[in-house]
């Protein structure tokens, strides 16, 4: 596997780095999150009706939170979650590898309690 | 991923014969869908396709799936094992038909999904079943419309029926169904529901007999299992050949339960290895006290749903495609709750969102694809909730009871995907289709003065979301009454998450305007307009959830109510999208001037017909500050 692009993030699997599309600056290495370092900000509700129009509804929330991921070498949005105040930031992808490291194993833990998982047929 | 040998080597019946016999019985779902429609009491089936007709094999499993309503498979599937476990194989009969609408028995999402089903016996051997399910308009229970915002449990929520014979060996049992319509508000409506899924089944045990007849009982056990491994075997082999090894990872949240504007988020972790499929919803919320949560079936019918849409929408959709698909849930969960727990918002709410995160889990893995078909099916998050509201009251037009349940929300916008807008009136899990508002005005006490476009409401992005629409309407008619009603959105602080730089589309609220003179307005000629009525100034916006219980009423000609659906998320950084299109957008009402410039960096000009011209020279420039005012906001 050379790689694959999830958004606008590849993801070089070859060069062990995750790098941006559109300017191909590094993000940060192969595994880890690249939303914990790029340039990131919080938009609130209101915010959003001042940068589209009034016409745009979000009830203020004092829980929500958008954040904004942003390429710091070119500007790209990368992306735009929804999140409860506090959360850390998903990981869109994790190597199987990585994440067994870390001890989380889907399988395996499937495989050691198979009555606690819904099959279907 | 890897690539793997023939993956169908194991299945005895030759190619064309199979696909003759999954041909016909996709066919036989059109026939029985058709008639659901043809048949329906009410609005909901008959405008708005909130129904499902499944043929299953003797264990229960799926063979055929007619529908747009895709969690439904959840409890399509449950019935029959059910039954077994219940009633015993032993006990069924041809000629047996069962009614059934009881979330914790696996019958329903919600008690409103009324299922009939029936054994498909052939010379007295059992082949199969048959079943249809649809929403009926009112169940009984506290409130009109059975959505039950203040009900502490699924027993104060709705008449509900754990599978129960109406056709005993052939014999219809007038009794057992006048003793489920007796708890309706909508008796005759509701009975003519039941009657048309009756026909439906009908149509499947005519079909399949006729085809057990032309291959024999063994013959089309064996086609059976066939079309099973054919697309259990298609479904392997794109998961291992197509989908990137990795864990993957979403998260959503429902919102307000009715007693606070609590978030419950649903959490996601996707597995792909090998050719499984791991779905591990560890850390989703505790089940919520009131009407938002789903059961079991609503979960296991929302990953089904979101699989057919984005893995698999070419493979024909049967229990196969499910072999290589494992599910772990905490259980007591929002979406995996525990009994006696209320769930008669789970199709709108939880059963909905965990649709949603499903598809955001999956639209990672599928854009991570090197398959070009799969990286189309990459998408933000389509409308997102149903707004539910019921309006009853005392005399609809025509001097009866009325009941109302607007399904509007079926033309929520849908979201954004790779390369594509996002559509209009494209609904996740319905066709899209609003009833006209001829049929409304028709068939309730209603008179719609607006249905708009909704400007701005979609996700702004490089391929922008579905639009989403506005509607006010006024009790109205000779006989009509004052009208109470139960009110319930989402996405109202939460909005519709767009994808990888995709802005969210709006969030939804209902409002009303009091004294509005519209009564006085018709009587001069005219309908008032948006601004007539000053809705942007007198709007008052109601809580997500809301109960009026008939201490409060919408004045006919006097008070109006303003409806707004969910449009779709965006993809992509909208400063990456065609000036054009911007323009075009902004040309239709899609998009405002203020928009362009600031969500997607282009300047636009009116011109003397209206429309707008855009100076492309300025576009990167303007874009250039705009990114650069990112970077140093983000700090
Ligand atoms: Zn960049």
């Amino acid at each position: 596997m050379d790689g694959f692009t999830i958004g606008s993030v590849k993801y070089d699997h070859a060069a062990r780095e995750l790098t941006c599309e559109k300017c191909a600056g590094r993000l940060c290495a192969w595994g880890e999150n690249y939303k914990e370092s790029v340039a990131s900000r919080t938009v609130r509700a209101a915010e959003m009706r001042e940068r589209l129009s009034s016409s745009y509804y979000l009830k203020e929330h004092d829980e929500v939170e958008l954040r904004e991921f942003i390429c710091p070498h070119c500007g790209l949005l990368l992306d735009f979650e929804v999140y409860q105040a506090g959360e850390p930031a998903r990981l869109d992808y994790e190597p199987l590898e990585a994440a067994q490291a870390r001890g989380y194993d889907a399988r395996s833990l499937y495989q050691a309690a198979p009555e606690g998982w819904i099959t279907f047929s | 991923m890897s690539v793997t040998s023939a993956p169908t080597a194991h299945i005895q019946t030759d190619p064309v014969t199979l696909e003759v016999f999954s041909n016909r019985i996709q066919n036989l779902m059109k026939l029985m869908t058709s008639t659901l429609e043809n048949l329906a009491g009410t609005l909901v089936g008959r405008e708005s396709g909130d129904y499902s007709t499944a043929l299953l094999d003797r264990d229960g499993n799926t063979i055929a799936f007619g529908s747009m309503v895709g969690f439904h498979l959840g409890h399509m599937t449950s019935v029959v094992p059910w039954i077994y476990e219940n009633y015993g194989r032993d006990s069924l009969r041809p000629g047996d038909m069962f009614l059934s609408n009881d979330p914790y028995s696996g019958g329903a999402v919600h008690s409103n999904d009324v299922g009939v089903f029936a054994p498909i016996f052939v010379d007295d051997e059992l082949v199969g079943w048959t079943g249809c399910d649809m929403h009926c308009m009112d169940v009984g229970g506290a409130l009109p419309g059975s959505f039950v915002p203040n009900a502490i449990d699924v027993v104060a929520e709705a008449c509900r029926f754990s599978p129960v014979r109406i056709y005993g060996g052939g014999e219809y049992r007038p009794d057992v169904v006048r003793a489920f319509l007796v708890n309706t508000r909508l008796p005759e409506r509701v009975g003519q529901d039941i009657s048309a899924e009756v026909g439906a089944n009908h149509y499947a045990l005519k079909i399949v007999e006729e085809t057990v007849r032309e291959f024999g009982v063994e013959g089309y056990l064996q086609l059976v299992e066939d079309v099973k491994a054919f697309s259990e075997a298609r479904t392997r082999q794109r998961i291992e050949e197509e989908l990137v090894d990795g864990v993957y990872e979403y998260t959503d949240y429902e919102e307000h339960d009715f007693v606070s504007h609590t978030l419950y988020p649903i959490r996601v972790r996707l597995t792909v290895s090998g050719s499984e499929l791991f779905f591990d919803f560890s850390g989703t919320a505790a089940q919520a006290p009131s009407l938002i949560n789903c059961a079991r079936s609503g979960l296991k019918g929302a990953v089904m749903a979101a699989l057919l849409m984005q893995l698999v929408p070419d493979i024909p959709f049967n229990s196969g495609v499910m072999r290589p698909v494992r599910v772990f849930s905490e259980g007591g969960t929002i979406n995996d709750c525990t009994a006696p727990a209320p769930v008669s918002l789970a199709t709108a709410m939880a059963a909905w969102r965990t649709v949603d995160v499903v598809s955001g889990v999956l639209t990672r893995a599928v854009d991570a694809s090197p398959s070009q078909f799969l990286r189309e099916r990459a998408t933000a998050c389509w409308g997102g909730t149903w707004p539910v509201y019921v309006l009853s009251s005392t005399s609809d037009q025509y001097g009866q009871y009325s009941v109302f349940l607007n399904m509007d929300g079926s033309g929520e916008g849908s979201g954004a995907l790779r390369g594509v807008d996002g559509a209009r009136g494209s609904s996740v899990l319905l066709a899209g289709r609003v009833p006209s508002v001829e049929a409304h005005e028709l068939t309730e006490p209603n008179l719609y003065i607006a249905r708009r476009i909704w400007a701005d409401s979609a996700g702004a992005g490089r391929w922008r979301g579905g639009w989403s629409f506005q509607e006010i309407v006024t009790p109205w008619g000779e006989k009509a009454a004052d009208q109470s009603g139960t009110f319930c959105t989402s996405r109202n602080a939460v909005p519709t998450p767009g994808a990888f730089g995709g802005y969210p589309g709006s969030g939804v609220f209902y409002g009303v305007i009091e004294g509005a003179d519209i009564t006085g307005a018709v009587a001069d000629g005219r309908l008032p307009s948006w601004d007539d009525l000053d809705v942007d100034g007198t709007i008052e916006i109601l809580e997500a959830k809301e109960v009026w219980e008939g201490r409060r009423h919408l004045r006919k000609g006097h008070d109006a109510f303003v409806m707004t659906f969910a449009a779709g998320g965006g993809f992509g950084d909208p400063l990456e999208r065609d000036p054009d299109s911007v323009r075009a957008d902004a040309d239709e009402g899609i998009i405002s001037v203020e928009a362009a410039r600031q969500a997607y960096g282009v300047e636009l000009t009116p011109t003397a017909d209206g429309t707008f011209e855009v100076d492309l020279e300025r576009v990167e420039e303007h874009r250039a500050a705009v990114r650069a005012a990112r970077l140093r906001d983000a700090g």
